[in-house]
């Protein structure tokens, strides 16, 4: 740090004893200049100002330092888990998914042109159906969540009495087969 | 760095990433919010950090994101002029965890000015009196010399006085 | 005789074509989804996010069929529920504190079309830093489709949800409470 000359004139300046007053808390002063400094403390209202900045030193290290709240860390580690899924996933992507729908689209066109009806499906042990099911009863477990947390279940009969349904933009769905 | 290791640098991190959040953004939720992103960041740069620079990288990410923050927040404030009690409001800063630390005038006094405590000063003396860190870990986290480091820090200290010197009646002093 | 067999062999060529393709363009109209009165289409969702869904789940046609058959021997209610159904689209985005009033007011405008277009307000909650929302699509007698919107900042915290198809909103909620949210929180 550069401090002004303490055998120059400028000791008797404020701006000497402004400089030294953290040295001096820090206990970093050469002896000759901290000699000096306490002596215009004695004297001046550089007591205050000391004072001041122990008090200040003291505040801040009073100052709490606050916790991170659980879900914020939870919420970045369930993203690094997703993200490791999902590229595991992908890997698997590129090989297995374009035999896979090369497959199944054969079967399609193959049931359609002949029987004009569903195909077999694949085994459930499909790793892709197994994602899609785990994915279906994910979504079944949030909405379900949702309405415990908002304290509403839709009923038929609560809404049928009540609602007129308007003129439909939409033309009657076909039934499925 | 593979997941187990990610959960174990982040429950090491965590709390002082979010206390400088919290201090440089002066609320919880945007505390959160910029405490996740940097989490996030650590996962998805996990590959380009040395382990050993890893608490200076974090915290320098952290700050970065922080003042991202807080221009963005006087980018807001710039757009929408017709309401500004609201803006106010929305912005203004919760109340420490710690109330009863906080309760005294001189603590009020004392966190207002630290706000007003312009950068590089107001993150280095979170670093060293908050989160009571040592200088050589600061000047990691800022990218300054030891030395630099230690001017900072007695600047922000002396503007503290300067603010606090203007506020408080002579018997706080 | 000659010109006859060509005749013959053209008419047998003629059925046999069009007794393949037809099947499938039967199909094919059948699933044309977006026709469907419980469909919403959650593409104008994803443009009032800057960063792409944090989660997106879309099962439909062929891939829901299979669910609903894999399911069939341990959760035959479960099977049966999927049966009825033809789309199931989730998607979960990140928001910010201040980004919550902008997309808060996206949603309102797009709920106040929702019911421009027939669908009928079930929940619509406003607590602070929070918003939900939930609509059913009647045909006739019958539930059409079913779309919830929470709103809440937080990685994946918002989320737009559409299940389309013959919906039992009893079903759902009782079949929901067996599964535990928590647990395939970490698929």
């Amino acid at each position: 740090m550069n401090l002004p000359d303490p055998s120059s004139d400028a000791m008797a300046s404020a701006a000497w004893m402004e400089a030294r007053i953290e040295a001096y808390l820090d206990d970093d002063l050469p002896a000759e200049e901290r000699a000096h400094f306490e002596r215009r403390l004695s004297t001046e209202t550089w007591a205050d100002q000391l004072a001041l900045a122990e008090q200040i030193r003291a505040g801040l290290h009073r100052l709490p330092a606050p916790l991170c709240p659980a879900p914020v860390t939870q919420a970045a580690i369930r993203t690094a888990r997703r993200e490791t899924w999902a590229d595991w996933r992908g890997r698997l992507t590129t090989i297995w998914r374009p035999a896979l729908a090369m497959t199944v689209l054969l079967i399609m066109v193959l049931s359609a042109a002949l029987f004009g009806g569903r195909a077999t499906p694949n085994p459930p042990n499909d790793m892709a159906v197994q994602r899609a099911l785990t994915e279906v009863k994910w979504t079944l477990a949030y909405l379900s969540q949702v309405g415990r947390e908002t304290g509403v279940s839709v009923r038929r009969d609560v809404l049928d009495p009540y609602f007129t349904p308007p003129p439909s933009r939409y033309p009657e769905p076909k039934k499925s087969q | 760095m593979n997941l187990l290791q990610y959960e174990r640098l982040v429950h090491r991190h965590q709390h002082r990433v979010y206390g400088l959040c919290f201090y440089l953004l002066g609320n919880r939720e945007e505390a959160e919010d910029v405490t996740q992103e940097v989490l996030i960041r650590l996962w998805r740069h996990r590959d380009d950090v040395d382990e050993a620079r890893l608490p200076g990288w974090i915290l320098r990410v952290t700050r970065n994101a922080c003042i991202d923050a807080l221009r963005r927040r006087k980018a807001y404030r710039g757009m929408v002029v017709s309401d500004p009690d609201g803006i106010e409001r929305a912005a203004g800063p919760g109340r420490l965890p710690d109330e009863q630390a906080a309760s005294s005038l001189f603590q009020e006094h004392l966190q207002q000015a630290l706000k007003k405590v312009t950068e590089p000063y107001r993150s280095i003396l979170i670093l060293r009196e908050i989160q009571e860190m040592k200088y050589e870990e600061i000047s990691a986290v800022m990218n300054l010399p030891i030395n630099t480091v230690k001017v900072y820090l007695h600047r922000g200290r002396k503007t503290l006085r300067t603010l606090l010197s203007e506020v408080l009646p002579r018997e706080f002093t | 005789m000659k010109h006859h067999s060509r005749r013959l062999l053209n008419r047998a060529v003629f059925v046999l074509f069009w007794g393949l393709l037809l099947p499938a363009l039967i199909v094919h109209a059948q699933s044309r989804l977006s026709d469907d009165p419980g469909f919403v289409d959650l593409g104008a969702v994803e443009q009032w996010f800057e960063d792409a869904p944090t989660l997106e789940v879309d099962i439909r046609g062929r891939l829901l069929h299979l669910v609903a058959e894999a399911s069939r021997l341990d959760d035959p209610e479960l099977s049966v529920l999927l049966g009825k159904l033809k789309a199931i689209q989730v998607r979960g985005y990140s928001l910010r504190h201040s980004q919550f009033d902008d997309i808060a007011r996206h949603a309102s405008a797009f709920a106040r079309r929702l019911s421009e277009d027939g669908w009928h307000t079930v929940l619509h909650v406003r607590e602070r830093g929070e918003q939900t929302d939930m609509y059913v699509r009647m045909n006739h007698d019958e539930i059409a489709g079913m779309m919830v919107m929470v709103i809440e900042p937080g990685y994946d915290d918002t989320v737009f949800l559409n299940i389309v198809g013959n919906i039992d909103p009893e079903q759902i909620g009782r079949l929901g409470r067996k599964f535990d949210l928590g647990h395939l929180d970490d698929f």
